[in-house]
């Protein structure tokens, strides 16, 4: 909606002299309230830098590479955090992405009508359902699982092929990489298929009934009208479903293992940025061991801040183009 | 002459691909649900409201953790709703087209999906490292401020959802600004609000990253705010990550609970708004 | 004239389909067709033939039913579930309705351009070439050659021809609609379907499609969907008024303009009611 006279007029119209203070204490009100998010966002970000800055001062640009994780020693380096955060943050968006659009093209254009509603509001409950929970059953369930039933069967077949032999080593213990992976993809999908489903049903019927008239079949449309026409919105979900991933605490820090050992193998235990710190921060003892997770705290809060901020942008940019205010 | 065979293949293979990833999505849920409704079920005992958290290799309950979370959820929810209705009113009426709004509305979006354990380490620097201590009271707040952009954006949208005309015919009248919004528009997109605000506590009831860092825990009875807090989410992680069997059973009971709690809360809320919506 | 025929309970549909007045056989032939959205009854026994090589315009005021015809030819209505049309559409003395006919037989034989433009989301070749592969094996140099062919024949060619690479959406509201009529035509159809494809166009636009339509109707059977009366008057060779789902009378669009037979059509075209 652009600004006319009359929304101008709406947005600032004459107080009564009756009204004029309060009206004034309830802008003021309001006002503040908004600035204090912002203040909200400041302060966070400036509170973790200054948090980190022992750690930051003293490793440096080493930080984000040291390897080392030496409490005894008093060396912290944020490498395996970030690795480990990255490799599964890659392995939940390559199960989430295929699958939620899966899902957003079944609930768009083949279930039944009468059961869109359901079995929408089932896969949103797999966001409501809080990240402790999937990080139980994830630990007594589906880690065992794992080590009984998938790893072994991943180390027998691929395990001696070459390169991605290396992904797929070592002993099946569950916990690991490819199980944390695993259930972080399962958190993300919601996310992402809500948003494909919003924007695979905002797209136009006459552009859909030219494909229909043209002889297209179901594949043909999704792939050569819809996915183009809703190609911004997808990526921005995507990258969505990625902030999502990266700042995953409970899952993550229940079955990825907490160990700070670099290995190739997915089903080796890792660590990721946010499971560091829950795990170890109520046992940090020293300035130094606080300041070290603080700062990847701070890391944290930078990248998923990167990627949210180009998600946002990307979904700015399909709203205008469907016609929303906002 | 039909269509050829590649095109039905390929036609076929997505409507399989699309049915199996959808049918694979919900078997995750089924799964989920289905362990913690098994485990916790099992667990459930009349005194798990009758005593407090155990040491180990004792039985117990778990009331001192249902008093703090219920203490620390409604506490944060005074806190972070308030201002929250009110930048969401400042986004949607007086700032409608300002540049502080759009910036306000980009960075609260930012906000509402960015890593909880954040919040709870800018909690832990600002209230517990001055106090010296750990305390519900920064538990609470930390709740509040991860309820905050929720409320920021429901309200948002419940209000964009009134009609102009509305504000037209307060404004007509000769309300001050203040009492169409009070006496109009909140009154028209309160169950909106409302529905937000639920839902947002539905969300915070489940955090546990950032009270970890604030309220920690506490294995006693507590009503001190100014001390650790025993809460759900802390007593299932630190009891499921211990090795203690009695232990385990305590954390899927209160497994059991919490997502009993979340998702009725949430199903309820939306087949509420479902409902007004067909008025 | 008028109090004669309906004395005499002449159905202005069996006067139409009468051979005498047109000399090229029927490309559509519809028989006893009734159409329903749920329970609403929004064609009512239709019977009309539609001569091919010509230009036939469907006229009515807005809820008659003339696009819901449209999409019946097409059986475009089958996307969506509580559609549905008995009776009779006989094309190549095929009945197209008939639960056995294959649906990409219709989709070549007819081509449907809608009102808004609707370019897809690629490059103008793309866009054209769109529905070539669908129907038969084309080599490279045969889809350029036929891509360059719709494009001519929609009087197109010459504003886009260097720019083949370039998106669709970059054209204007006009070009768009030759575009979306190019693509249609692309696969050499039989029929061409125009949904009120002017509407959503500006005057000079209009004009040029309307040219287009003109030269078109040599080679396709075209049968377009208009609330504007001087567009039908100007483009089309027969007329077919509709009025709550029925067909009130289908003649030459001199006869239909200057001297209708049925009152509701001179009400209609006086004017009267919109």
């Amino acid at each position: 909606m652009n600004a006319t006279a009359a929304s101008d007029a709406l947005a600032n119209p004459r107080p009564r002299k009756s009204g004029a203070g309060a009206d004034r204490l309830f802008q003021w009100i309001t006002a503040g309230s908004a600035w204090f998010v912002l203040i909200l966002l400041a302060g966070t970000a400036a509170s973790m830098a200054w948090g980190g800055r022992l750690a930051f001062q003293t490793f440096g640009w080493h930080f984000v590479t040291g390897r080392d994780w030496d409490v005894g020693a008093g060396k912290f380096g944020a490498f395996v955090p970030i690795y480990g955060t990255l490799v599964t943050s890659a392995i939940a968006l390559i199960i989430a992405v295929p699958v939620s659009i899966g899902i957003a093209l079944f609930l768009t254009d083949i279930a039944p009508r009468w059961s869109r509603g359901p079995i929408a509001i089932a896969i949103e409950l797999l966001a409501a359902i809080p990240s402790i929970i999937y990080g139980m059953w994830g630990l007594f369930i589906f880690a065992p699982f794992m080590a009984t039933h998938v790893e072994p069967w991943l180390t027998a077949h691929l395990g001696d092929k070459p390169f991605i032999g290396a992904l797929f080593s070592g002993p099946p213990i569950g916990i690991g990489m490819l199980t944390a992976g695993i259930v972080l993809g399962i958190m993300v999908i919601p996310f992402i298929s809500s948003v494909a489903r919003e924007v695979f049903s905002a797209v136009p019927p006459a552009l859909r009934e030219s494909a229909v008239a043209l002889g297209s079949t179901r594949w043909e449309i999704l792939s050569r009208v819809t996915l183009p026409y809703t190609r911004s919105a997808i990526i921005g979900a995507v990258f969505l479903g990625l902030g999502r991933a990266l700042g995953e605490t409970m899952a993550v820090t229940f079955v990825l293992g907490n160990a700070h050992d670099l290995s190739a193998s997915l089903l080796m235990p890792s660590n990721s940025i946010a499971a560091a710190i829950a795990n170890e921060f109520t046992e940090a003892d020293t300035d130094l061991y606080r300041s070290s997770l603080i700062a990847l705290g701070f890391l944290l809060f930078v990248v998923t801040f990167i990627v949210l901020t180009i998600a946002k942008l990307l979904l700015l940019r399909i709203n205008r183009q469907l016609g929303r205010t906002h | 002459m039909a269509i050829p065979a590649r095109r039905r293949v390929a036609d076929v293979a997505a409507f399989t691909f699309a049915t199996a990833a959808t049918v694979f999505g919900l078997i995750w849920l089924a799964w989920i649900l289905w362990t913690t409704l098994q485990e916790g079920a099992a667990a459930l005992t009349p005194t798990l409201f009758r005593e407090m958290t155990p040491p180990p290799g004792a039985s117990g309950g778990l009331l001192n953790a249902f008093y703090g979370s219920a203490v620390m959820i409604l506490l944060g929810l005074f806190i972070g709703a308030p201002i929250g209705v009110a930048a969401g009113t400042y986004l949607a009426e007086h700032g409608r087209y300002t540049r502080l709004a759009a910036v306000v509305s980009f960075i609260n979006d930012i906000l509402l999906s960015a890593p909880s354990i954040i919040i709870g380490l800018f909690i832990y620097q600002l209230v517990v490292r001055t106090a010296g201590h750990f305390s519900g009271y920064a538990g609470a707040l930390a709740l509040g401020m991860i309820l905050l952009p929720i409320v920021v954006r429901t309200t948002d949208e419940a209000l964009r959802l009134v009609p102009d005309q509305m504000r037209e015919a307060g404004f007509a009248l000769g309300l001050p600004r203040w009492r169409v919004t009070r006496q109009v528009l909140y009154k028209a997109a309160l169950s909106a609000i409302l529905t937000g605000i639920l839902l947002g506590v539905a969300r915070i009831a489940g955090e546990t990253a950032p009270l970890l860092f604030t309220a920690l825990n506490n294995q006693f009875w507590s009503s001190d705010l100014n001390g650790p807090l025993a809460n759900v989410p802390v007593v299932i992680f630190q009891y499921a990550m211990s090795p203690y069997d009695e232990w385990h059973t305590l954390a899927w009971a209160g497994a059991f609970i919490l997502t009993a709690f979340v998702l009725l809360l949430n199903i309820s809320v939306r087949l509420l708004a479902r409902r007004g919506k067909h008025k | 004239m008028n109090e004669t025929s309906s004395a005499l309970r002449i159905r202005p549909a069996d006067m139409s389909a009468a051979p005498a007045s047109n000399s090229a056989p029927a490309a559509i032939g519809i028989r006893n067709l009734d159409f329903f959205y749920g329970k609403a009854h929004a064609l009512k026994d239709v019977n009309m033939a539609v001569p091919a090589n010509s230009v036939t315009a469907i006229i009515g005021p807005s809820g008659c039913g003339k696009s819901t015809l449209l999409r019946t030819i097409n059986r475009i209505y089958e996307m969506y579930p509580d559609q549905y049309a008995t009776g009779e559409i006989a094309i190549d003395g095929r009945n197209v309705l008939e639960r056995g006919y294959p649906l990409s037989d219709l989709r070549r034989l007819v081509g449907m351009v809608f009102q808004k433009p609707t370019p897809f989301p690629s490059s103008i070749r793309a866009n054209v070439a769109f529905a070539l592969n669908y129907y038969e094996r084309m080599s490279r140099s045969e889809i350029a050659d036929r891509v360059e062919d719709a494009l001519r024949q929609a009087a197109l060619w010459d504003e886009v021809k260097d720019k083949l690479n370039q998106s669709a959406l970059s054209l204007s509201g006009g070009q768009q609609q030759r575009l979306c009529i190019a693509r249609a035509i692309a696969v050499r159809p039989e029929i061409l379907l125009l949904d009120e494809a002017t509407s959503a166009l500006d005057p000079i636009s209009t004009a040029k499609v309307e040219e287009l339509i003109h030269e078109l109707s040599e080679r396709f059977t075209i049968v377009i969907v208009t609330h504007n009366m001087q567009q039908a008057a100007r483009v089309s060779k027969r007329t077919a008024f509709f009025h709550l789902g029925e067909l009130i009378e289908f003649g030459s669009t001199s006869e239909i303009f200057t001297n209708p037979r049925e009152q509701r059509t001179r009400d209609y075209i006086t004017g009267r009611y919109g």
